[in-house]
């Protein structure tokens, strides 16, 4: 006999009873009071360490409270725990989950939003490309961080002449290149997803010589960073990347409830994007490819890289929340590397 | 008049809520939880959150019986999947075209009250103590009259903005927050006045006004803050005047101290107004033959949130389920209970239908407080 309360379902009453499995039936009797259960119908909710225990029966429900014949019940009732329960039960079990939950949590960051990025990306049609870029130019001229140039006309349609001798045969879209005055992204280059190009201000005076003229070198250089900005449009880097930090927002909203992140909106995410290493890779292999095209060697665009990095020293590699500007080298990361790589494919 | 002591003393007629949980224990279901849910793409967080409200509602003890939760985990799903379909339609329907944008507002609008009442007479039909489940009476006029204007003031803006860009006069519809003690004091009225344990149906004696009242004491507080840092600033300027560096710093202090004392009665109303709507709601609300009384106090509370909040930080979230049990102790040790014509005198009857489910997932999913 174990002691428990017994609640019939239809009033609040609490009726000490005795509990007791016999022949297949759990037996509740009190004083003028006795019914049986086939064990069929009784309900075993899932015992907490020192919480009653919860039968159900039928409509009726038993409680018994914590206490000695507590495991005696257990065993005649033929518990057994299930899969999750024995896990929780024991701290190395329950340890190993929060090991499998970081590396779930790891892989899923590394290879599972990526994998789902590209697969979004690629049903994507077209004119969400378009309608991105658009809204994104607007929204950055919207929020004073571009402005029209600042250069001369002349200085300009030399950068603008450029970009035909930068695109490939036959583009994957219309590219355009706009020069663009901003104080806050620096000396820079983006790639909007619409293909268009951005130069800053800065970017250009940067490729200026000695005497404040575009010389031949400078022109190879501006080639060199435009030849890697069409490289990100041609391969769609740019829709791509967002697809994935808005697929880590929504992940990371789910995971930590706050949808800041997600309802941003795209100027945000924009300035917040940073192209895989792997795509800045791939966007500098084209870059080089246009350089041989144009019977350049690939050193101008390592020389470039140099001279952000001697504008902005040690930037780079400052940890990503420090970097309050926005310089080309922020949202372009590795330089070093990229340098090295890039002078070692001149050799 | 003399009192009648001769009658014999039984059972006290006051009973506190006892909680038999630990964090050490709530922290092994949690982290399997977390697990299983990030492992199964978020479909087990619907069996998890059954799970965890059978925690706590199980080790929560009354006057000898326990609580119970019965919610079926599918229903919890459904309302899960249906909710991250209303927030993904939100987020992405201005960027297809303003008429789908127009259109999902709109059903937003006419669903999110409904969807709130179903999540209350879900939680709450689910509820079981002693045999009975708790139940939601509140009616769904009521539910659109309270809660059309707070669900306007989240869906809106968004709405307004890709409306009407550039229109200043946009950001007038935050003008609708100053209002927001009154709508917050709705909603915990609605939600307390309709209660019913079985069949019993709970009386409320406080209304709307009543409410909101710990947001007007906090409000004249913050009148006082702001006196105080404006005279302070102004001493610090007068004491500036023509000052050396030094100096100078010292006359600042006044204002620095000032703006420090702004801050902390930021992080301080919260919880404070938390604290006392709690109070005053559960304090009011009444079943025939029993009385509710909760006693939090704002320091102890405050101070409690604030180890939560570092020891939760400082652990990377592993502190979490013990903050959580932590709190929900504190909250169940203020509650008490009174019946001064003892507890089984107070028999209650018959159960009501099971509500539809689909609005539990969306309120928990927006992080829409449902007390408890």
């Amino acid at each position: 006999m174990i002691a428990a309360h017994f609640f019939d379902g239809h009033d609040a009453r609490l009726q000490p009873v005795g509990l007791d499995v016999r022949d297949g039936h759990l037996h509740v009797d009190a004083s003028g009071f006795e019914r049986s259960f086939p064990l069929a119908d009784v309900a075993l909710a899932e015992p907490f360490d020192q919480a009653p225990l919860v039968l159900r029966l039928g409509d009726a429900t038993c409680e018994v409270p914590y206490g000695p014949g507590r495991q005696a019940l257990l065993a005649a009732l033929g518990y057994r725990k299930s899969a999750v329960e024995r896990w929780q039960a024991r701290w190395p079990a329950a340890l190993a989950a929060l090991v499998l939950l970081l590396a779930l949590l790891g892989a899923g960051f590394v290879w599972g939003v990526p994998a789902a990025a590209e697969f979004v990306a690629a049903r994507l049609p077209a004119s969400v490309d378009t309608k991105l870029g658009q809204a994104a130019l607007a929204g950055l001229e919207a929020q004073g961080m571009l402005a029209p140039s600042r250069l001369s006309d002349d200085r300009i349609a030399d950068v603008e002449a450029l970009l035909p001798r930068a695109l490939p045969a036959h583009p994957r879209v219309p590219v355009r290149l706009l020069v663009r005055s901003s104080d806050t992204l620096g000396a820079n280059a983006l790639a909007l997803p619409d293909g268009t190009i951005v130069v800053t201000d800065a970017m250009v005076r940067l490729a200026l010589d000695d005497d404040n003229e575009l010389d031949d070198n400078g022109k190879a250089a501006l080639l060199g960073v435009i030849g890697h900005e069409v490289g990100h449009i041609e391969r769609r880097h740019a829709t791509r990347a967002m697809t994935g930090s808005s697929l880590t927002a929504a992940m990371s909203a789910t995971l930590f409830g706050d949808f800041s992140a997600v309802a941003a909106g795209l100027p945000a995410v924009l300035t917040q994007m940073r192209y895989s290493r792997a795509m800045e890779l791939e966007a500098d292999d084209d870059a080089i490819a246009v350089l041989r095209r144009n019977g350049l060697e690939p050193d101008v665009l390592a020389d470039a890289l140099e001279a952000l990095e001697r504008a902005r020293p040690g930037e780079d590699k400052l940890p990503r929340w420090l970097k309050k500007s926005m310089s080309y080298l922020s949202t372009h990361p590795d330089t070093a590397e990229r340098i090295a790589r890039l002078r070692k494919t001149a050799r | 008049m003399h009192a009648p002591d001769d009658r014999p003393f039984d059972a006290p007629t006051s009973h506190g809520l006892s909680f038999s949980g630990s964090g050490a224990e709530y922290f092994r279901i949690w982290i399997v939880n977390l697990m299983l849910t990030v492992a199964t793409l978020g479909i087990y967080s619907a069996w998890a959150k059954t799970r965890r409200l059978q925690y706590f509602y199980r080790n929560t003890q009354l006057a000898g019986a326990g609580f119970d939760f019965r919610g079926d985990p599918k229903a919890i799903l459904r309302g899960r999947i249906l909710a991250v379909a209303l927030l993904a339609a939100y987020h992405y329907a201005f960027g297809f075209s303003l008429k789908v944008g127009v259109v999902t507002v709109a059903l937003l609008l006419a669903g999110l009250p409904f969807m709130m009442r179903s999540a209350l007479r879900f939680r709450l039909s689910n509820t079981v103590y002693r045999g009975l489940p708790f139940g939601f009476a509140g009616g769904i006029k009521e539910a659109y009259i309270v809660y059309f204007v707070p669900v306007a003031i989240f869906v809106l803006p968004g709405a307004l903005v890709a409306l009407m860009p550039g229109n200043p006069g946009v950001g007038a519809i935050f003008l609708l927050y100053l209002c927001w003690p009154l709508m917050h004091g709705a909603m915990k009225a609605y939600q307390h006045k309709h209660l019913m344990a079985g069949d019993q149906h709970a009386a409320f004696g406080l209304d709307t006004a009543d409410l909101a009242k710990p947001y007007v004491r906090a409000f004249l507080i913050g009148l006082g803050v702001m006196v105080v840092v404006g005279l302070s600033i102004g001493l610090s300027v007068y004491l500036a005047r023509g000052q050396k560096s030094a100096a100078a710093f010292a006359a600042f202090l006044p204002a620095i101290l000032a703006i420090v004392l702004a801050y902390l009665y930021m992080l301080l109303m919260g919880p404070y107004i938390l604290v006392r709507m709690n109070n005053l709601a559960w304090s009011a609300t009444s079943f025939p033959g029993i009385r509710i009384t909760c006693a939090m106090r704002t320091w102890p509370y405050l101070r409690l949130q604030t180890v939560n909040v570092l020891l939760t930080l400082l652990t990377f979230g592993l502190f979490r389920p013990f903050a959580v049990v932590r709190t929900w102790k504190y909250r169940v040790a203020h509650l008490s209970v009174d019946a001064p014509d003892g507890f089984e005198q107070a028999v209650l009857a018959a159960r009501r239908p099971p509500a539809a489910a689909a609005g539990d997932g969306i309120a928990d999913f927006l992080g829409v407080d449902l007390s408890w």
